[in-house]
């Protein structure tokens, strides 16, 4: 079961237009996440399962992916 | 009637949702201009003007409301770029087993404020123990931290600096503390009281960082504000938000920095935030404020910070000597007055210039009286 969490280094702020979040060892711009991806992001307040995640949100594997390219999540299991 | 007195409304909003503030014009209402947009520029209060504007304390009129949000959001952007630099600087220091705790506006948003966004920042301070110096900086250079400017000399570095600044490897500001403020207050303040208390923690990144405890944050806002040159009404708030928001126990502060030799700074501290911050003279902290008399020796180490804030470090750094015993007072002139060849090169001076400058600042402040 994969399990993921945000990935460390991650630092974020909820603000009325989304949540806020800076990509950690980049030097890019900060990325603001709306909709499904805000609430998965605040759903990860512990590392879940991507059977949890899809109670949160259908597209929740899609989410997911999508954080996880652009290094905002990872799998919990790759960081033992 | 109506107000639009950039400065009057700046110094209301930095007040935004504290108890006590004293109410000046009765029923005025108090409008945020674009100059006064351009007031706050620096002062990094842009989180206050936000909660101002939302909350009804202050008017925004179209456009001004929209260039309010969006400097607030810009300025939270700039904050998460220096919580990034305090998680890389914090991941380093672990690595190297060098205790950390993180300083000012990003433990002060996090631990202080119920609303982080309130609180912004610039860059990032981190305070290690002066006898965790060489072992702090070669952890920090193996991750690709690089400092910005020689050391006088490593040991007198090691000893007498208040911080040593440095780049991140993404780029970032780095102020790498050795004690919370510099000059004579530095040396008398005991840092390892500080360092013995149970830090606060918060989470930054996914990972806990360390900070001062409440007094101990306290302590440092009042040094920020009277000891820090230009930090302005951003310091002062914080000196109120952690007294009137967070309760801190000011009296323990002030009996600590009886024994110290500081009282004088936590005195004008307050005093200052209480008339800038227009607050209730009634406060039991700002009636001993009040009463306050410093030392004739604390005058004379304020007087050299005013100095150093408007002609640089030197009086500052003379201040120091007044604290130091008689070895340390050798050691002291003897780095300052023979830095290192790097040192110098990057300061643009040959040992001539050097001492010459030297000579300058101690007649200058021999004239002044500030010794």
């Amino acid at each position: 079961m994969s399990m993921f969490r945000r990935a460390p280094g991650a630092v974020w702020r909820s603000l009325p237009i989304g949540i806020v979040v800076r990509r950690p060892g980049t030097t890019s711009e900060a990325l603001t996440l709306t909709g499904a991806a805000a609430e998965i992001w605040l759903a990860l307040d512990e590392p879940r399962a991507i059977e949890d995640l899809r109670r949160v949100d259908a597209d929740a594997d899609a989410v997911i992916e999508m954080m996880s390219s652009v290094g905002l999540t990872t799998e919990a299991d790759q960081l033992q | 009637m109506t107000s639009a007195d950039p400065e009057r409304v700046v110094r209301a909003t930095a007040a935004v949702g504290l108890p006590g503030v004293l109410p000046t014009e009765q029923g005025d209402r108090l409008v945020f201009t674009t100059s006064a947009l351009n007031l706050v520029t620096g002062l990094r209060i842009e989180g206050l003007v936000q909660r101002a504007v939302t909350t009804g304390l202050v008017e925004a009129p179209a456009p001004t409301n929209t260039d309010v949000e969006q400097a607030w959001l810009a300025a939270v952007r700039r904050s998460l770029e220096a919580e990034w630099w305090a998680y890389e600087t914090l991941e380093a220091l672990d690595a190297a087993h060098v205790p950390a705790l993180v300083l000012k506006g990003i433990a002060i948003a996090h631990l202080d404020h119920d609303d982080p966004n309130e609180r912004v920042f610039g860059d990032a301070d981190v305070l290690i123990r002066r006898a965790d110096h060489g072992r702090a900086l070669a952890g920090l250079t193996a991750a690709g931290f690089r400092r910005v400017e020689p050391p006088v000399h490593t040991w007198w570095e090691r000893r007498f600096s208040k911080a040593v600044m440095l780049r991140t490897p993404s780029g970032g500001e780095l102020d790498l503390h050795l004690s919370i403020t510099g000059g004579y207050f530095g040396e008398r303040i005991d840092h390892e009281r500080l360092w013995a208390r149970r830090a606060d923690t918060f989470d930054l990144g996914g990972r806990a960082a360390n900070a001062l405890d409440l007094e101990g944050r306290w302590l440092h806002a009042c040094c920020h504000a009277v000891l820090g040159g230009g930090s302005g009404l951003r310091a002062l708030r914080d000196v109120a938000q952690l007294l009137l928001i967070r309760n801190v126990d000011w009296q323990r502060v002030v009996d600590e920095a009886v024994i110290d030799g500081t009282d004088a700074v936590v005195a004008a501290a307050v005093r200052t935030t209480w008339e800038q911050l227009q607050l209730d003279p009634h406060h039991p902290a700002a009636q001993w404020a009040a009463g306050h008399a410093a030392s004739p020796e604390q005058r004379r180490a304020l007087a050299a910070y005013r100095t150093a804030n408007h002609e640089g470090w030197g009086a500052e750094g003379w201040s120091t000597l007044r604290a130091l015993n008689a070895v340390d007072k050798v050691r002291f002139l003897t780095g300052a007055a023979w830095p290192s060849s790097d040192n110098r090169r990057y300061r643009g001076r040959s040992r001539g210039d050097h001492l010459r400058a030297m000579w300058a600042t101690a007649r200058s402040i021999v004239r002044r009286g500030v010794k």
